[in-house]
């Protein structure tokens, strides 16, 4: 009967619970939505950063963090190769020639990561290929040619075909000069690191280097990330001398870089929930001031404390129990729509994302465990913020109640 | 016979520090079972007050209630609800039933706050509302019923209870002549019938008439009080 | 004499007062503290971005920002900085002269950025003092160097080594020189931290054999706020063989992070905004409710609508600004107490922030505009939401509502 009351009394004031039910499905909607937002745009980040960046799994020279362009990963990398290929879950594998160095040209220099690939690998590791902009990727087998990054290029002016001159150390620290002639301007999702990246022939590369077989990194890209941890135990078996590392170590700024979203999309989901338990806190201490009379008699008819409170704490629960799943539903509705068809951010943002190793295109997702958690928050919030109300109700005294 | 009600130097002071006004003062009452008593007076005599007290709605500045032998005035607030909810049913002048819940579930409310089984709590709504003659009405809701079919309610709502005694604050205030002798007809035969304790708050001459004891109020003080 | 009715009203009934008065309350301790969280946490992040390089604005040779080469440097002399400083707001300069060399210790060569700079301003732009590790601070007439630690560990050099320092110089000229090490300086930035060479200006002058030429001229401002409406008469001063820019126009991918997450902003505002409008009406809703008999009666004695319609506004214009006043009244100290003491966060996420060279802090900005701003607004909405029970008084039936 205390829940009748309390349900009959939800339906009472039909505009009032209205209010109460759209902004609690108004903030869970909101909540959901930007939660799931956030975590698209980490996901996107971290597939970028695999499939485009440190691909699933790096080997190197032990030394490798300190000096990398010193000491080859190992000989024999053709050989190398080919028995990574063999390993379970392997998609992709290809070894990277690197030198630090400067680019000049005749306006002037700038520092440089000078890359050595082998096109066809490194296409089917990170697919570089599809990044060209202007030109083209190594389709010619002229000599030293050159990709370079479109933010640089703009720097300083530099088209297909325009000569520019490398310099860095081979491998007995003479330092080396060389002219290489640009064949095609690539373009990422991360434009800082365009700023610094030129690919070059690794065959042009090591003979520069004084390098036969040999590379300073191999990438391995997976079929998929379960089997990173399996990947790495293999890898490192076969070549035990070698620094095998995961993407998480090295590059621990993007899982970082995802709490980070989810950090602030915490912050926001609580201002919410404070916006939302003052308004439900507020109309239902109204409401039971509209009510007083009633609880009295309800008081002086022998409706003991925990009874009264029980119903309603229950009228506060069913507000928001109606409400939030309705919220629930259309974020489930938007959420599942965008994830397949994805949301185009440069509406919002400009062309800005780019410049920090996003996609334009968002693709929202929201683990069952995000929900739970979103709904248990909610809830959580309905209970503190019906429990004022109810007090309150108990506060009332019995005789005065009715006077009023 | 037994006493069901009985009062000692019943007190009530509003602003004891300042002007006191004695609502309530110095009353002494003894009420037996069966009796039908109109407590009457003007307005402000503290004929509401001295309900109030009487059905531990409110507490006395100083003075006892004793019902069936309990001091209403010593027991903690949780146990004088459940002392409320067992022992006394209330009418009240503007009937107050409860608006969302149809006059069938008011009646039975009070039997679920006692948690009385359904099979009897189903046959005792049947019989009282019958009783009051609101056999056709049980599952109407209050604002569908007139002021005299509400107060007939709230009858059967006191009764439910199986109370020592029915307190009415002018149960007849806000209905018409018809009505109110209606109820008040309701009311003599359950006092005839079934032994019922009733006091009630009247103006009405209509009222007092009826009534087989009249207790009168002046400025808190019992002036008169004469059995018929 | 409706004024002196409404007045007493509120008094009448305290709960009913104090209920209405805390959900424009809560609005705007709401509303003023998010916003106020947001625009420190982003005002913060600019502060530092601004400070690990560029300053907050920038006086270059016309064209220098798109092709920053030496070539398209500047002549420096008193006057011309007596012409700068002259403008009202800005409080210093800081010249540079900056440019890419390679540079070699032992055996090691790596590309460098290097910077001449007046150690004194510069001080002032970057704190450039504070970031000494390990040795010395720069003297205006050494002929020494100061090494960021990333770059020093790879060059394996340390303090009182000496570094070779080979590059281009002004008009195609060979820049070549031996230096001293005389500190490391360490930098949260990897960008910096791996790149950066710092050396007297007079020094990095004659190494570039452009004497008396800068690329840069860094302003320093008595107040950084005002910095949009000094720039362009800077500009205008200085005429158009100079350009004047301000961060953003020299980050324009930082100012789009920046505008792109102050449209996140909004977003969050907006949905704050509906949120506590709801909890403002539904209290609004349960309040004329609650009054339906008073207002009843009122009429039912012979109030006119239109005059019962006035009580009704000035009460509500009362209770909007009682809730106004005292949510300015404890936003101000809970703001400052969240600007002196910032919310700071640990873990994994402050380690990234530390990695970024930010502090792991959510400061709250002390600003009178977001107050002024956010009061008004939410002034703005309760006093449009206060119509609705002007509304309920024009359309109420007297005699229904004299039915209890």
């Amino acid at each position: 009967m205390i829940f009748t009351i309390a349900w009959r009394n939800v339906w009472r004031h039909r505009v009032r619970s209205l209010v109460i039910m759209t902004s609690v499905a108004l903030g869970v909607w909101a909540g959901l939505t930007l939660n799931s937002l956030y975590i698209g745009m980490g996901n996107e980040r971290l597939k970028i950063a695999i499939e485009n960046e440190v691909s699933h799994i790096q080997l190197h020279h032990p030394d490798y963090a300190r000096e990398f362009t010193q000491a080859p990963v190992m000989n024999n990398i053709q050989t190398a190769l080919n028995q990574i290929e063999t390993v379970e879950g392997v998609k992709a594998v290809c070894a990277r020639t690197m030198a630090m160095g400067m680019l000049a040209t005749a306006t002037g220099s700038a520092g440089v990561q000078i890359t050595g690939i082998q096109p066809p690998n490194e296409s089917r590791v990170t697919q570089l290929q599809t990044k060209i902009k202007e030109g083209t990727f190594f389709t010619a087998s002229k000599p030293n040619s050159l990709l370079i990054g479109a933010k640089l290029a703009k720097k300083f002016k530099i088209k297909p075909r325009s000569k520019v001159i490398l310099t860095f150390q081979d491998a007995s620290n003479e330092l080396i000069s060389a002219a290489f002639w640009v064949e095609g301007i690539y373009q990422t999702y991360n434009t800082a690191l365009d700023e610094v990246m030129v690919y070059v022939n690794q065959p042009d590369l090591n003979k520069l280097l004084n390098l036969t077989d040999q590379a300073h990194e191999i990438a391995v890209l997976l079929q998929s990330d379960d089997f990173t941890a399996s990947g790495k135990n293999k890898i490192a078996t076969l070549f035990p001398d070698v620094k095998v590392q995961t993407w998480k170590e090295i590059s621990p700024d993007t899982e970082l870089i995802i709490a980070t979203m989810t950090q602030a999309s915490m912050v926001f989901v609580i201002i919410i929930l404070l916006a939302i338990s003052f308004g439900i806190i507020n109309t239902m201490l109204m409401a039971i001031l509209e009510r007083t009379r009633e609880i009295g008699v309800l008081m002086s008819l022998g409706m003991n404390k925990l009874k009264l409170f029980t119903m309603i704490l229950t009228e506060t629960l069913l507000l928001v129990l109606v409400g939030c799943p309705v919220g629930v539903f259309i974020a489930w509705l938007l959420i599942t729509y965008l994830s397949e068809n994805g949301l185009d951010m440069s509406v919002f943002a400009g062309e800005s994302m780019g410049d920090f190793g996003f996609s334009n295109i968002i693709y929202p997702d929201l683990l069952p465990a995000q929900y739970v958690q979103i709904i248990m928050l909610v809830l959580i919030t309905a209970l503190i913020s019906s429990v004022f109300p109810a007090v309150r109700a108990l506060s009332l005294k019995p005789v005065e109640a009715i006077r009023a | 016979m037994s006493i069901v009600i009985e009062t000692q130097n019943l007190s009530k002071v509003y602003n004891p520090d300042t002007i006191p006004v004695y609502a309530v003062n110095q009353v002494n009452l003894k009420i037996q079972r069966g009796e039908f008593t109109a407590l009457v007076g003007p307005s402000g005599s503290g004929k509401t007050t001295l309900l109030n007290l009487i059905g531990g709605l409110d507490k006395p500045s100083s003075g006892k209630v004793i019902i069936n032998g309990t001091d209403i005035t010593q027991l903690r607030p949780n146990k004088l609800i459940d002392f409320r909810l067992h022992n006394i049913g209330f009418v009240f002048q503007s009937f107050n039933l409860i608006p969302v819940l149809t006059a069938r579930e008011n009646v039975e409310f009070i039997m679920l706050l006692q948690n009385v089984p359904a099979a009897e709590r189903n046959k005792r709504v049947e019989t009282l509302l019958q009783h009051v003659g609101l056999g056709d009405k049980m599952n109407a809701r209050p604002a569908q019923l007139s002021g005299g079919q509400q107060q007939r309610v709230a009858v059967a709502r006191a009764l439910a209870s199986k109370p020592q005694f029915i307190l009415a604050d002018e149960p007849t205030a806000n209905l018409d002549s018809a009505a109110a002798a209606n109820l008040l007809d309701i009311m003599a035969a359950l006092n005839r019938e079934e032994n019922m304790t009733f006091i009630f708050s009247t103006h009405d001459q209509r009222v007092i008439d009826r009534a087989l004891r009249v207790i009168t109020l002046v400025d808190g003080k019992v002036e008169s009080d004469i059995r018929r | 004499m409706l004024f002196t009715l409404a007045w007493r009203n509120l008094w009448r009934n305290r709960s009913r007062t104090l209920i209405t008065t805390a959900s424009v309350f809560f609005a705007v301790v709401l509303a003023i503290f998010t916003m106020s969280i947001q625009k420190g946490v982003w005002g913060n992040f600019i502060r530092n971005v601004v400070s690990f390089y560029s300053g907050y604005a920038q006086v270059h040779a016309h064209g220098y920002w798109d092709e920053q080469v030496l070539d398209q440097s500047f002549a420096y002399s008193d006057s011309l900085n007596r012409v700068i400083v002259a403008q009202e707001g800005i409080s210093a300069t800081a010249p540079r002269i900056e440019s890419f060399a390679l540079i070699s210790g032992d055996s090691i060569t790596k590309g460098a950025r290097i910077i001449g700079i007046d150690p004194q301003t510069e001080d002032l732009v970057t704190g450039l003092r504070a970031k000494l590790k390990t040795g010395a601070y720069l003297q205006a007439t050494d002929e020494a160097v100061l090494i960021a630690e990333g770059l020093a560990d790879k060059l394996q050099t340390n303090v009182n080594d000496t570094i070779v320092l080979l590059g281009q110089g002004y008009h195609g000229s060979t820049a070549a020189g031996k230096y001293v090490v005389k500190g490391i300086l360490k930098f949260a930035s990897p960008d910096l931290n791996d790149a950066f060479v710092y050396m007297p200006l007079t020094a990095a002058q004659s190494f570039f054999t452009a004497p008396d030429m800068l690329t840069s001229l860094v302003l320093l401002f008595d107040n950084a706020e005002r910095m949009n409406s000094i720039t362009p008469q800077l500009q205008t001063t200085l005429g158009q063989s100079y350009e004047v820019m301000t961060w953003q126009e020299m980050m324009p991918d930082i100012k789009e992070l920046v505008r792109t997450k102050e449209g996140g902003t909004y977003v969050i505002i907006a949905i704050l905004y509906l949120l506590v409008s709801f909890g403002i009406f539904g209290t609004l809703l349960m309040m004329t409710a609650e009054r339906r008999y008073e207002f009843g009666m009122l009429m039912a004695i012979g109030m006119k609508r239109a005059k019962l319609a006035v009580v009704v506004l000035i009460e509500s214009v009362l209770v909007t600004l009682l809730g106004c006043l005292l949510g300015v009244a404890v936003s101000i100290p809970l703001i400052y107490y969240f600007n002196v003491n910032p919310i700071t966060f640990t873990g994994d996420l402050a380690e990234m922030y530390y990695n970024f060279g930010f502090e792991p802090i959510l400061p709250t900005v002390f600003s009178p505009t977001v107050i002024t701003e956010q009061t008004i607004i939410v002034t703005c909405i309760a006093l449009l939401l206060a119509f609705y029970p002007l509304y309920h008084v024009m359309n109420l039936n007297e005699v229904e509502a004299m039915k209890k």
